[in-house]
């Protein structure tokens, strides 16, 4: 009787549901309205994107930025860049994270214990800026476009993950296949990785994800334009359109500013939807995926 | 429909790998002429530059918009630039050639930091983006190179001459160290009007456009200033039925324009010329109270801009005053006005604010030492060769390419001297019409300005005969710019310039208190005007500024004031 009142709310109430999808939209909308809003002034009238009095639909109808867009040869070579990243960066992680993986899942193997306490360590402490850029350095990837895709290739976190999960595959496969003669490498290519196709569907999904959105390390270790990716250059175009005029200190650099920030106004709009349209575009066919990414790392049962 | 699904994400695919393959093509077409390009002249000039002792410099990779297209350094560097040849051959002459590592402006900060922790790697770099701190760190570990060793040691006498009796004197007494040594190499501007050294003017601009539409005058007093501004709003001059025309100041320093008027220089401490004492506007009672009533007003009144969106409000064509170059005609196309229309007209101004008090200006100092500086390395091992730079760096031959260009080509030269820049041409001399060489400012070396204040004002005038006022042009601005330039008379608009460079201890002192007390006073300031505090508190708003150390900073400033005389 008192468990009954104390919970007024039964599952179904029709007014907490209303509400629910009322919030869920709200969300959704708060969520939604601002790449909505850099849409919508990417595809308006210059004039009407540099005043910003665009507010549901686009007013007036150019595609001029996008055209401007699609001729910077610079913009299509740090594209290039960055699909030139994406597919050794996701190989290399696969790669890395199935081969630290599978030895640890072998109970008896010496040493075990040591190793992943060596690889827990740096995943919670590293080095910080400075040393890893002087091992970058000694190591000749200072403007070199593998700085983008070695530093990057391997990950604990994921390591752990493809560990857990090769885990979860019953002993009993492993030991059958040992009985018909297969050998380590065989156990691994014809029983594990099929097995662990979703595993590696995630962290394929959040590497390339993750490698489209970086700049950073680009920042830092590629001072030449020519290798460098789509992020950095959209990342220079808004930062030119911040700048303060009145804080320059000569009249004529103040100008050049000026017709700088006149011609990006409306560019900056349709940089960033033509960055995030790929990632767009195929998230639909990833998000289970995604999901199931986030859930990994709970407990199981 | 999984099926649908793989097609779709492959169809897709493919189209976005066909438009990358479609613009590299373009790409490697260009960077493989221009590689061609670079190939020749290397290998013309490996033919004759056997001999050429290589200087590694490293900096910004400067780009212009002027012709409607980006043109980086880069582009004249890898092109076929007849002012980058005359550049390199006349280096070439000095047995020297520059090796180049380009970076863009956003990134060079990032680079240089990283380079100073893993070894730097040039000769002679671009070193604006590092502090004071950094670069007398640099000093101590012999990072940097003392310029006067190079000049006294290594000069053919040029450089000696321009840093002991020229133009370069002046500078190595503000930004000399301790040890007496000038360590890094400021961009110089020397301003001449008629024989007067003098800078540009920041000055308060007022809609003239506006003044003439409702028959009204130039405002001669902050009374009457304020009596138009609410006439445009009252008589909505802009047309948009609401009362959105507004001016658009920073609330949160004294560099307004209108600050100068109540006597007020523009930042938290300045040089005051007269007396050459170092002051605060916080101290001045009467006018800075005066400013702070006076914004006060206009603010209640509704004729401030408070939302920090002057870039829109420009484009609305909202703006009825702004705080900007007095030489200036770049602002008056950004505002958007009614087709057929003359474009806006932004005239500068100043008012009488206070009895007593003359109104003044932000006037850039006739001799400017630019905060861009360059220095030679610790990497530099032939100091003759930087020598060889340096006395290049030195001559009217630079400045003049710098500045000018090549005569008959970008510009061109009468009788009796004078310069007219080329106005049509290649992207080349359309940039130099308007800006010196892409080298300088902010780049790779440093710039030689000597700046034909007059002649500025003949393009300023002529300017506004484009924009709709094809009788007088702008020569209301130019006659403003005339009276600042022949009075004399303004506020410093770099107060830092001025300065010494401030010893290790003077350094730690200020940065210690800097950052507290300007935040402190930009914030008192803005909530002041904004009416979020009230003046009645005043002396504990003194006491606390006191307590966060203004007084020490003024004391500090002051001894670096003393030491450049």
């Amino acid at each position: 009787m008192n468990a009954n009142r104390a919970n007024h709310i039964r599952e179904g109430n029709k007014a907490v549901t209303a509400l629910i999808y009322i919030l869920a939209v709200l969300i959704g909308l708060v969520t939604l309205y601002p790449m909505y809003y850099v849409l919508i002034l990417s595809l308006s009238e210059p004039t009407a994107a540099a005043t910003m009095q665009v507010y549901t639909v686009p007013k007036g109808f150019s595609l001029d930025s996008y055209i401007l867009l699609f001729k910077d040869s610079n913009m299509w070579r740090a594209y290039l860049n960055t699909l030139m990243y994406e597919v050794p960066t996701t190989l290399l992680m696969l790669l890395t994270c199935v081969l630290a993986a599978f030895p640890l899942t072998y109970k008896r193997l010496p040493g075990r214990k040591l190793v992943t306490m060596f690889l827990l360590v740096p995943m919670y402490f590293s080095g910080g800026m400075i040393p890893s850029f002087l091992l970058i350095t000694k190591l000749g990837l200072y403007n070199s476009p593998w700085s983008q895709i070695l530093p990057v290739c391997f990950s604990i976190w994921n390591i752990i993950l493809v560990k857990s999960f090769f885990s979860s595959i019953s002993e009993t496969l492993r030991e059958a296949a040992k009985i018909d003669g297969a050998n380590v490498y065989q156990t691994l290519i014809k029983i594990y990785l099929p097995m662990a196709k979703p595993i590696l569907a995630v962290i394929s999904v959040y590497t390339i994800v993750g490698v489209w959105n970086s700049w950073f390390n680009a920042l830092v270790y590629l001072p030449q334009e020519k290798w460098q990716p789509l992020q950095l250059y959209l990342r220079r175009i808004l930062v030119e359109s911040k700048q303060n005029i009145t804080a320059v200190l000569d009249p004529a650099a103040a100008q050049e500013m000026v017709k700088r920030q006149l011609s990006n106004a409306q560019l900056k709009y349709a940089m960033i939807i033509f960055t995030t349209l790929p990632i767009l575009t195929v998230y639909p066919f990833f998000q289970r995926y995604f999901v199931k990414g986030m859930m990994l790392g709970s407990l199981k049962e | 429909m999984k099926r649908s699904k793989k097609i779709l994400a492959l169809l897709l695919s493919g189209f976005i790998l066909s438009c990358i393959f479609a613009g590299c093509d373009s790409t490697v077409a260009q960077s493989s002429g221009s590689a061609e390009n670079a190939q020749e002249s290397m290998v013309q000039s490996s033919d004759e530059s056997h001999e050429l002792t290589a200087i590694r410099v490293m900096g910004i990779d400067n780009m212009s918009s002027n012709t409607g297209k980006e043109v980086y350094l880069s582009d004249w560097v890898n092109g076929d630039s007849r002012l980058w040849q005359k550049l390199t051959d006349d280096l070439a002459g000095r047995g020297i050639k520059l090796e180049l590592e380009l970076i863009k402006e956003d990134q060079y900060e990032v680079v240089c930091q990283t380079n100073l922790a893993a070894g730097l790697n040039c000769d002679f770099m671009n070193i604006t983006p590092l502090d004071i701190k950094t670069r007398l760190s640099m000093v101590e570990q012999g990072q940097l190179v003392a310029v006067n060793d190079i000049w006294e040691n290594h000069s053919d006498g040029s450089a000696n001459e321009f840093f002991t009796s020229g133009n370069g004197a002046e500078c190595v007494k503000k930004l000399s160290l301790e040890d007496g040594k000038l360590y890094w190499v400021p961009a110089i501007t020397v301003g001449d009007y008629n024989g007067i050294r003098t800078g540009a003017p920041l000055a308060f601009h007022i809609r003239k456009d506006w003044l003439d539409k409702l028959g009204l005058g130039l405002p001669e007093t902050t009374q009457e200033l304020f009596t138009a501004l609410t006439e445009f709003q009252e008589q909505d001059v802009n047309g948009s039925g609401e009362k959105d025309e507004v001016i658009s100041v920073e609330l949160k320093n004294f560099g307004t324009g209108i600050a100068q008027w109540f006597g007020l220089g523009a930042s938290l401490t300045y040089t005051d010329d007269e007396s050459g004492k170092i002051l605060s506007p916080w101290y001045q009672d009467e006018n800075v109270k005066g400013y702070i009533e006076y914004m006060q007003r206009l603010v209640e009144t509704g004729l401030v801009d408070t939302s920090d969106q002057s870039s829109q409000k420009k484009a609305e064509n909202k703006i009825s005053g702004l705080h900007t170059w007095a030489t200036e005609t770049w602002e008056e196309p950004a505002m958007a006005v009614a087709e057929g229309d003359a474009a806006a007209y932004l005239l500068p101004m100043t008012a009488t604010a206070i009895s007593g008090t003359e109104p003044s200006v932000l006037l850039q100092r006739g001799y400017q030492i630019s905060s861009y500086n360059f220095a030679f390395t610790g990497e530099c091992k032939d100091l003759d060769a930087a020598g060889a730079l340096l006395d290049y760096l030195s001559t009217e031959g630079y400045a003049l390419l710098s500045e000018y260009g090549i005569e008959d080509y970008t510009y061109t030269e009468d009788g009796g001297g004078n310069r007219a820049k080329i106005k049509t041409g290649s992207d080349e001399v359309l940039i130099m019409a308007n800006l010196p060489a892409l080298w300088v400012n902010n780049s790779i070396l440093p710039r030689r300005e000597l700046n034909n204040r007059a002649e500025e004002l003949v393009t300023i005038a002529e300017a506004g005969k484009d924009m709709g006022y094809p009788e007088n042009g702008f020569q209301e601005k130019a006659d403003f710019v005339i009276a600042v330039y022949e009075s004399g008379k303004g506020f410093s608009h770099d107060p830092e310039a001025d300065l010494a460079v401030p010893t290790l201890e003077e350094l730690e002192k200020s940065a210690s208190i800097k950052m507290d007390l300007e935040t402190y006073s930009e914030e008192l300031l803005t909530k002041l005007i904004l009416g979020q505090k009230s003046l009645d508190d005043w002396d504990s708003y003194i006491s606390d500024l006191k307590r966060l150390g203004l007084d020490d900073l003024i004391e500090i400033n002051q001894a670096r004031l003393d030491r450049t005389k």
